[in-house]
Order: C-alpha cells, then sequence, then structure tokens
C-alpha cells in the first residue's frame, strides 16, 4: 500500500477529453502481457481453456474489452454491450476495425409488402464468447473462401494473445524457439508514437496479430505479417477529423495474403473475384483522388483520403507509416498509383453496420437520400435504403459524419475507385 | 481526568516469561493481518413475476433508505423490493437520451443520469419516474465540463464519475460543484501508461472515501475527503489477488466489496485493506457467480452483484 498526499485540481474539459480517448499502451504492451491478467492458476473451480477462467479465449478478451455503461467511443473497447443498445440505438464503439455489438443489431426490412431479416451475424466475423453471449455464425459455417470452422472463430483466431510476432530494427521476427534467441519486445508497435526498436529491441507486430507462419491455430498458417501503424488514440467519432489508420504492404506482408489465411479462395485470381494486394494503377489512383462525392470529381490528390475506402502504401518503412497515421486530417493524401487495394479498403475487420463487415451500406444504391442519412423516421418512404434503422443508425454506422460531406443522393463508395457516378 | 492504578507485576518465570512474549508476539503479528470474518450467504437473483433475469451487464444501485434495488438495462429503469421481485419499471418512453444511473435523493425523488447530445444530463423524477425538472450541476470552474458515466449519493452528497478519465466531480444536494477528484496525475507516469485512464468500477463509503479499480493496474485505489490516496492489490490467482477488477462496493462497516472477472469472485477486504474472504467462483450452481462485473450493497448487508452470460443479478447476504 502506498500513501501519497494530493491535492484537488482543475482540469479543463479539453484535459478530460483527452483522458478519455485513453492511451493505447495499456496492459499489452505489444507482446505477452501480465499472465495473470488473463490466466488464473490456482482459483478454485478452474479448469477451463489452459486455466483460462473464461469459458473461451474470446470470452477472457472481452473481460477487458467490452465495457458495460460506456456513452460513447471508450480506449480499447472494442464490442458494446446490450445493456448500452435498445432497439434504435447504435453500438457506441469507432474503432478502425469496427464494433462487435453490431452482431447483435438485426433489422426487419419492409420494401413493397415483403418483409426481409438482416441478421446480426451478417455484420462482421462472428466470435464465440459464451460469457458475453456471442455465438457462431449459423449461416457460415466455415469461413467464406475457405475451410476454417466457424464455430473455432475467437479474437486469438487472428490476434495472438501472447504477441510473439516481433518487429525489430531490421524487419519481422517472431519468438525465439528453444535453443535461439529473440530480440525482447519493448513496447507496442501499432502506433504513431510507438518506438522505433534499436539494435537489440523489438515492438510488438500490429494489433498482435498472428504470422510468420504461425501454425497455431489449427488448419491455418499466417505467412506473412499485416503492416499498419494506427493513431494512438483511434477509438473516436469521425465526426470531424478522419482516423487514419496508415496500412502498408511490402512483398508477403501484404493484408490481401494475411486474410487469406483463412479465406484463401477469395484470393484466387481464377473466381472472379475482386482484385486484392494489386497496385491500383494510374487510372483507379486518378479516380480515387478526383472523387470527392458522386457527381463531384473535383479534388486533388493532397486531400482525397477517407477512412471509409482505405488503401495500402506501397511500403513497409515504418517511420512512412507512422507518419501517415493521423486522427487530425493533417495528412489526407490520396494513393499513388502503386499504392494497393486490400481486403480492408471495403470491409472492417471486426464488424460494421453493414452486411459482411462492408465499411458503406451495399444493399441499396444510395447511401444518402434527399441530403439525409437514410432511417425509419427520416427517410420512411424509401425503406430499402433506411434497411430498418433509424437516421442516427445510419450515421453512427458511418462514424458520425455529418451528411453534409456526401452529395444529396450519394450512391456507394465502390465510386470511389470507379467513378460511375 | 483519568486514573490509572498501578498494579504490581506479578512473579514471573523465566519459562513463563518467554510464554507470554511470543504470545504478544504472535498477537502483534495476527494484529496486523487478521480481518474480521464475514459470512457470505447466496439468497436469491432478481426476478419479475416472468422469473429471474437472465439478461448480462445490468448497472445496480441501492437506495439506502428504502432498500429498494435499481437496474439499468437498454434505458429501461427498474425497481425491486427488498426480498428481490420487481415491483416497477420506467424510463423506456423518456426523452433523456441513454439512462447510464440512477440515485435516490432523501426526498424519495429519483435522479437519473443519462447521456444526450453528446453530453452528460442530470434529472431529477418523481417517485413514479416521471422527469420533475433539471438537476443542474452549477458553479463548474471554467472549463471544465460535466462529464459522467456513474452516480452515486453519499452523505448529502452527489458523486459523478466519469470511468474513461477516471475523474469524479462531487456536488452538494443542489448540485453545486464541490471538487473535482482526478486520479490520473495521482500516478507515477510508468502507472499512468499503463492504466490506460480507465477506471471499472466506483464507489464511495460512508465517510466520504472514493474508491475506483483498475483493471490494467490490478489495483483499488482509494481517496480520501483529506486527500489522501491509497492502493492496494497484486496481480495473481490466489486469494486476494486480482485478475481482472470490476465494480466496487462498500458496505456499512467499510468492507470493500471487489469484483473479479476473470477469477468469477467477489473479494472482501476490510478497510484496512485486509483480505477476508472471496466467493462465487465460475460453476452453474446459484451461489456461483460468471462475470461478475457490478456491485452494489444495501445497508444491512445485502450485496447484489451484476453478471453476464445472461445470469443476471444475484443477491447474498453479508454478516459479520
Amino acid at each position: 500500500m502506498k500513501t501519497l498526499r494530493i491535492g484537488f485540481v482543475f482540469l479543463a474539459a479539453a484535459s478530460l477529453m483527452l483522458l478519455a480517448g485513453g492511451t493505447a499502451e495499456a496492459f499489452h504492451s505489444g507482446g505477452v502481457a501480465e499472465c495473470g491478467g488473463c490466466h488464473s492458476m490456482h482459483t478454485p473451480k478452474a479448469g477451463g481453456y489452459s486455466l483460462l477462467i473464461g469459458s473461451d479465449p474470446s470470452s477472457t478478451c472481452l473481460s477487458c474489452h467490452m465495457h458495460a455503461g460506456d456513452t460513447g467511443p471508450s480506449s480499447y473497447h472494442i464490442a458494446t454491450a446490450d445493456a448500452d443498445m435498445p432497439v434504435g440505438v447504435a453500438p457506441l464503439q469507432r474503432t478502425p476495425g469496427g464494433d462487435f455489438g453490431w452482431l447483435r443489431k438485426t433489422y426487419t426490412i419492409t420494401v413493397r409488402g415483403t418483409t426481409t431479416t438482416e441478421w446480426g451475424q451478417t455484420h462482421g466475423h462472428n466470435i464465440v464468447a459464451v460469457d458475453t453471449v456471442f455465438a457462431a455464425d449459423t449461416d457460415n459455417t466455415t469461413s467464406p473462401g475457405g475451410t476454417f470452422p466457424g464455430s473455432q472463430m475467437s479474437c486469438t483466431s487472428c490476434h495472438d494473445p501472447h504477441g510473439r510476432v516481433r518487429r525489430n530494427s531490421t524487419g519481422y521476427a517472431t519468438g525465439a524457439a528453444l535453443g535461439g534467441k529473440a530480440d525482447p519486445i519493448i513496447a507496442s508497435g501499432s502506433y504513431n508514437n510507438s518506438p522505433i526498436p534499436a539494435a537489440g529491441q523489438a515492438v510488438g507486430a500490429y494489433r498482435l496479430l498472428r504470422g510468420l507462419n504461425d501454425a497455431s491455430v489449427p488448419g491455418v498458417v499466417f505467412q506473412g505479417v499485416g503492416i499498419a501503424i494506427a493513431p494512438s488514440s483511434y477509438n473516436r467519432t469521425e465526426a470531424t477529423t478522419m482516423t487514419r489508420v496508415a496500412y502498408g504492404a511490402t512483398g508477403i506482408n501484404t493484408w490481401g495474403n494475411w486474410c487469406a489465411s483463412c479465406h484463401q479462395d477469395m484470393h484466387s485470381s481464377g473466381n472472379y473475384v475482386h482484385p486484392v494486394d494489386q497496385s491500383l494503377g494510374t487510372n483507379v489512383a486518378n479516380v480515387y483522388n478526383a472523387y470527392v462525392a458522386s457527381g463531384d470529381f473535383t479534388g486533388v490528390a493532397a486531400s482525397s483520403f477517407t477512412s471509409l475506402v482505405p488503401f495500402a502504401e506501397n511500403t513497409g518503412d515504418i517511420a512512412t507509416l507512422q507518419a501517415h497515421a493521423k486522427n487530425d486530417n493533417s495528412y489526407m493524401n490520396g494513393p499513388g498509383t502503386s499504392d494497393k487495394v486490400t481486403c480492408l479498403s471495403c470491409h472492417r475487420a471486426h464488424a460494421s453496420g453493414w452486411p459482411e463487415a462492408l465499411r458503406w451500406n451495399m444493399e441499396g444504391e444510395f447511401m444518402v437520400y434527399n441530403s439525409l442519412w437514410p432511417g425509419t423516421d427520416t427517410t420512411p418512404t424509401v425503406p430499402q435504403f433506411a434497411r430498418g434503422r433509424l437516421g442516427a443508425e445510419t450515421q453512427a454506422a458511418y462514424y458520425d459524419r455529418p451528411v453534409t460531406q456526401f452529395a444529396s443522393y450519394q450512391r456507394v463508395l465502390c465510386n470511389k475507385c470507379h467513378a460511375k457516378d | 481526568m483519568t486514573l490509572v492504578r498501578r498494579i504490581p507485576s506479578p512473579r514471573l518465570t523465566r519459562a513463563t516469561a518467554l510464554r507470554v512474549a511470543l504470545a504478544a508476539c504472535a498477537l502483534a503479528v495476527c494484529a496486523s493481518g487478521v480481518a474480521a470474518q464475514v459470512q457470505v450467504k447466496y439468497l436469491y437473483n432478481l426476478s419479475s413475476f416472468s422469473g429471474p433475469l437472465r439478461y448480462e451487464g445490468f448497472r445496480v444501485s441501492v437506495d439506502q433508505e428504502s432498500g429498494e434495488t435499481y437496474l439499468i438495462y437498454q434505458n429501461l429503469v427498474r425497481i425491486f423490493s427488498p426480498s428481490g421481485m420487481e415491483t416497477f419499471s420506467f424510463g423506456d418512453d423518456l426523452d433523456l437520451g441513454h439512462i447510464l444511473d440512477a440515485a435516490v435523493e432523501g426526498s424519495g425523488n429519483i435522479i437519473l443520469l443519462s447521456f444526450k447530445d453528446s453530453r452528460s444530463l442530470v434529472t431529477r423524477c418523481n417517485f413514479r419516474g416521471e422527469p420533475i425538472g433539471p438537476f443542474e450541476i452549477t458553479h463548474l470552474p471554467p472549463g471544465l465540463d460535466f462529464y459522467a458515466n456513474r452516480m452515486l449519493h453519499r452523505n448529502g452528497l452527489f458523486y459523478f464519475a466519469s470511468l474513461a478519465s477516471s475523474s469524479v466531480i462531487v456536488t452538494d444536494a443542489s448540485g453545486k460543484f464541490r471538487k473535482l477528484i482526478e486520479f490520473l496525475p495521482l500516478l507515477d507516469a510508468e502507472e499512468q501508461k499503463k492504466s490506460g485512464a480507465e477506471a471499472s468500477g466506483f464507489t464511495v463509503d460512508h465517510e466520504g472515501n472514493v474508491f475506483l479499480t483498475t483493471p490494467s493496474l490490478f489495483k483499488v485505489y482509494k481517496l480520501s475527503p483529506d486527500g489522501k490516496v491509497a492502493s492496494f492489490g497484486r496481480s495473481g490467482s490466489a486469494p486476494g489477488r486480482f485478475g481482472i477488477l470490476a465494480g466496487i462496493a462498500a458496505d456499512s462497516r467499510g468492507n470493500l466489496l471487489v469484483a473479479d472477472k476473470l477469477k468469477c469472485v467477489v473479494m472482501v477486504f476490510d478497510k484496512d485493506f485486509n483480505f477476508v474472504t472471496e466467493f462465487g467462483f465460475r460453476g452453474p450452481r446459484p451461489e456461483n457467480l460468471i462475470l461478475p462485473d457490478d456491485v452494489a450493497v444495501d445497508r444491512t448487508g445485502r450485496l447484489y452483484v451484476a453478471q453476464w452470460r445472461s445470469r443476471g443479478v444475484s443477491v447474498f447476504a453479508l454478516a459479520q
């Protein structure tokens, strides 16, 4: 026990808000965290998986990463509790990967007399977390384009809670095997303020993601690593400024390659799938940079970026990516011709407000209708665009952006690269 | 004036003196670490006429005067009698935004804390849950915005906590600002970095001590009214060690009830932070706990534990 003498101080609201955003390095520090934070060696009635007292790995993760009582995006929370999401209220978190709470949001849509249901489970990766009542996907019993069983989908399917993959001063490496050595991890490597490791040091891989031939998930081998840098404050509304994660790509270390660890057929060039990991080329890069909104192609490369359609920079240089990972719109450059389209250009990694974890609504032609976010309350005459949501829920799915950022009849953001509108 | 009568010492043999000395030493050692025993008994789960509640993630608070329990879930405020049956509910048709917490003031009015249009809102309702006016937070220092997601009413004061920033605004019963308690500046640099600035549980005891649980530091912090800070806790799975800290409550004796989501227990510490006992543990039986989260205790020693995995709120009796 320690005792300090303190005085009560006043801080400006701005300081409070900064604190509310939270630091991002808590607990994991880029690698294996304090063992007692997840495992319990001696608690009676243990006997769960690997001495995790939680029913399963994801339940253990969500013990910290899901919290009832939040009022908005909060630090490292990546799922909104049911208690905070009554009907008509969208999930609260705004991480670049999305909010698993969307998996609980089921909508009913009646269009021209026909009622359909958009099940929550279509909104993202259905992690199995029994304690927090997340269940396996009942439609996709295996990973689309692959064979990974949905019943085994877990946070640890993608993230290595022990964070063995690391980035040292020369590149990426995994933890040492018996008889070997590896540079120790000194801190998280996920952020724009993460340290650059000196010789003999390493930082953690982005988001503790698996990689470098990690085969510890049965049936899955993660060949490369996922390269990215996030702003240190990343779980935040994008009402005024965007949260730009700077994705990188080099060699086999591409996001398409990484996601293909489970979705391999999505990556096959012979299966009529959208290209991924391919350079945008002159035409697409020019379109991206010129596209402002439906009908407005007056943009310029220096301000064309949108976090609703991110791309991977054709580099693995961390200093470059750290300089580009911003949350204040201070770096808004669009892609060059050699930058790449990735899975994450269209999908969020965890879950989104739309089917298939897409970043925008692909279930209708209009994202914005009559200068309004579609909703059963705002645009009741076009239920096909409202999709059973309130207008506020639609806006939340776009991370609170004002509708004025888009055309009055904005069409889907495929057009950011393809400009057919 | 106190009179002290000098009593002659009895003659002691060397062996007796040794035994007395050993006993004295043993007593001294024990006195510093021994905590009073607390008996815990599972009573029931909070129920409606449809049966025990089966949701998770409830916010739970107790009206110390009436012994009624208030649960908040999806904008519905549900009130339970001391025997654990739901007697009333309200809130789903109020235009107050996201209802976060409830407290009862001396007159019986219900104070609701909510979040609407990007700002915190405090509303005074009558005993039927009908809004009768705003509860204005006044005399805030320049530059300080009012924000909170937890609220407690203790000893005539209101405590509004922001768990995300680990800060507490204290007002009097009329809402007039008294002070701001900021937790983060009290930590050293390494702790600040690790903490993520986030508390998981918050309570105030009857002496006005403010307690916060910080899961990433495995610690409970106590901030006394005189400005002193104390903390306790270590990570680990042995009895009394912390896994993932969640809610905290203080009973009328000053005992601290600390929920641990990883160990699936509620730990009891006395007011000097000595570990007393822990109970619950993961399992299917009624007295087991799964991801115990929010906790509250009434003045009779009834402890309310909100859990996950659709296990609702379990009620225990604490006796000392």
